[in-house]
């Protein structure tokens, strides 16, 4: 009986589920409006990481300007539809097109070049020189290295313990730019701190994120910082039942565990609202890389009073402050990092 | 290397947990091969079910319905699978993989349509399943934290190995199964029901799997992710073949590979990372399993009929 009513139940769901899937997407509008269209990376336009926060930050454009222009979104469920999504958006009319994430890179290449007269922009993702930039295309990449350091001055100060940790998701690439600013910063904070360092090499395993964690809280550390994906739920996880704080990355993080001290921000949404607007203003520049840090909002960190103290908040902005009129400069590589260790020590 | 008493206890703790969840899998791929059907679809019927586990959980606040949940996505997808693979004879290998493509495709459609949500999906407020603290084992020094307190599915995965051991091969079941996984045709002529016997397989599989998904996503953690499996599938075939296709080869096996994936986690954290790169480390189970079918283990070999439609009236 009760498995009965649970199959009905499932069948329920799936056709009850089929039918809820049939939404369309927002947009559409009149002929004379402008069109800006962003197509997603995996994970669906409310993942509450990035794709949500780009699309934020383009619906605050598109309401601001409603007169002028509309705005939507294309999901992409797999890597197969980036490209398709990307000549939709083109076929559908929209000026200006969105590409949110680097995996898009080639897809987007490639739709650029067969699109002159569109322009486009991406995120997380710059040619390697600036030779190879199209004319048509505007390139976003963030210096997470400095919105590190924020979060890493703040563990520093924070831990009783001077041992701190930072769980990676996948080594060799991207993720070092976190990893070396948030040991810059908790060293720069509290010289005397260790860092505990691990690589996941996933990015969807909690079991695993958790097993780090906790580690390194066995070894002594009171903070632990990710930069991991879905794997970062794990961290949080252990954070959480040994009562430790706990810093998250991309977005506000905090729904994960109320230990969560703050989490380091990628403002996906001033960028594309700000750029958007440019584009419409007339104002948009192809073929440059946007690279944006502190001093043009493009990092930051969640301030919770209750979380951070005025003390702490003061270094922070001091250091903030130095950072954003390039008297101090983040390392971003592990090359990097040893040579700033010593120029702290020689203050 | 930074090696003492608790260090060790954490690692094998961990190890003894993600060897369960493969485990769990592996038992299921056991029922499936022993009565002649390739199962590379575990992959599938964990991510699915780990999916079911969340989202019923989420609407009825009550995990073990959500336990439920996933034992039976599992099977749904199991049934799929079985009647691609035994009514309509289609091969193996490719409705395997359809099915593996079709979870993750049915999970993110159900996740977006049922939470309007997309990625991952948080328990948020609603229980993961509770813990189990074994009294007295708990309070043993070494055994205590490395046994003493896990989720409910980590002790049933090892209670289920002893089970399916005696199913296979104490029982006129287990006799019947592998009869029909070794030799169709001589199964048929004494009377046995080849097909019955191989849904039978394929089902249970899909209820481990399904299960072993609901260990991963509310068991161990509290959230489904859409790439949760991250080819445990796999390396739970891996771990059957390792294991000759017994349970207890094969729980062997899983335990190999947990502890394996338990230091390559921490590698860096043990001081071993300077030596042997985390990324390398990785693929050991995956050597591990070349190495076992190039031959270093003695011979594997599989059920005979394994992989084959069972046609009446072919020789």
């Amino acid at each position: 009986m009760g498995k009965k009513l649970l199959l009905a139940s499932l069948v329920l769901v799936l056709v009850l589920g089929s039918l809820v899937g049939c939404t369309k997407t927002p947009g559409g509008g009149q002929a004379e409006l402008k069109k800006v269209t962003m197509v997603t990376d995996q994970g669906g336009v409310d993942d509450k990481s990035f794709n949500q926060a780009a699309w934020t930050g383009l619906k605050e454009f598109g309401d601001a300007n409603s007169s002028k222009v509309t705005v939507n979104y294309l999901e992409s469920n797999t890597a197969e539809d980036y490209a398709p999504n990307l000549t939709a958006a083109v076929d559908q009319g929209a000026g200006l097109v969105w590409a949110v994430g680097y995996m898009m890179a080639d897809q987007l290449t490639d739709a650029a070049k067969n699109n002159p007269n569109t322009q486009f922009g991406i995120i997380d993702w710059a040619p390697a020189s600036e030779a190879d930039a199209l004319s048509n295309t505007a390139y976003v990449v963030f210096k997470e290295n400095e919105g590190s350091f924020l979060v890493g001055l703040i563990a520093g100060l924070t831990t009783k313990t001077n041992n701190v940790g930072f769980v990676g998701g996948m080594s060799g690439g991207v993720i070092e730019k976190f990893e070396v600013g948030f040991h810059a910063g908790v060293k720069a904070a509290n010289p005397n701190a260790t860092v505990q360092i691990q690589y996941a090499e996933d990015w969807g395993a909690i079991a695993k994120g958790e097993q780090i964690a906790t580690t390194m809280i066995n070894n002594g550390a009171d903070v632990v910082y990710h930069a991991a994906g879905g794997t970062g739920i794990g961290v949080a996880q252990a954070c959480d039942k040994a009562k430790v704080h706990f810093i998250g990355v991309d977005v506000d993080q905090s729904e994960l565990t109320p230990y969560t001290l703050t989490s380091m921000l990628k403002r996906l949404d001033t960028a594309i609202k700000t750029i958007s607007q440019d584009w419409l203003d007339g104002k948009f520049e192809g073929k440059k890389i946007y690279s944006l840090g502190l001093a043009e909002d493009g990092v930051g960190y969640v301030y919770d009073p209750a979380k951070i103290s005025d003390e702490v908040k003061a270094v922070v902005e001091d250091f903030a402050a130095k950072i954003k009129n390039g008297e101090l400069v983040v390392p971003s590589t592990n090359a990097e990092l040893p040579a700033f260790l010593e120029s702290l020590k020689a203050e | 290397m930074n090696l003492n008493y608790v260090t060790i206890t954490t690692l094998l703790f961990f190890a003894v947990r993600s060897a369960a969840v493969l485990l769990l899998a592996a038992l299921g791929g056991i029922f499936s091969e022993q009565t002649g059907v390739v199962n590379i679809a575990l992959e599938g019927m964990i991510t699915f079910g780990s999916f079911a586990a969340v989202a019923v959980t989420i609407l009825t606040n009550q995990p073990w319905l959500g336990v439920l949940a996933a034992i039976l996505a599992g099977m749904l997808m199991a049934a799929l699978h079985g009647i691609l693979s035994i009514r309509f004879k289609a091969n193996q290998v490719i409705s395997g993989t359809a099915i593996n493509i079709l979870a993750v495709a049915l999970s993110s459609f159900l996740m977006k349509s049922i939470f309007d949500q997309g990625g991952h999906l948080l328990l948020d407020k609603a229980p993961k399943v509770a813990d189990w603290s074994i009294p007295f084992i708990r309070d043993l020094p070494w055994i205590g934290p490395i046994l003493g307190t896990h989720s409910p599915g980590v002790y049933l995965a090892f209670v289920l190995t002893g089970v399916t051991h005696f199913v296979l091969f104490h029982t006129p079941l287990g006799l019947r199964m592998r009869a029909v996984g070794e030799h169709p045709h001589a199964a048929d002529t004494v009377g046995i029901n080849v097909y019955r016997i191989r849904y039978l397989g394929v089902l249970l599989s899909g209820a481990l799997a399904g299960f072993a998904g609901s260990v991963l996503s509310i068991g161990i953690g509290t959230a489904f992710l859409e790439n949760m499996a991250a080819g445990r599938g796999f390396i739970a075939l891996a771990a059957v073949i390792f294991g000759k296709w017994t349970p207890l080869g094969t729980m062997a096996a899983c335990l190999l590979f947990g502890v394996s994936e338990a230091i390559q986690v921490t590698s860096n954290l043990l001081g071993i990372g300077q030596y042997i790169p985390s990324s390398l480390m990785a693929t050991f189970p995956y050597i591990i399993t070349m190495l076992a079918l190039a031959g270093f283990v003695g011979r594997t070999v599989g059920p005979a009929a394994s992989g084959q439609p069972y046609e009446v009236d072919k020789r």
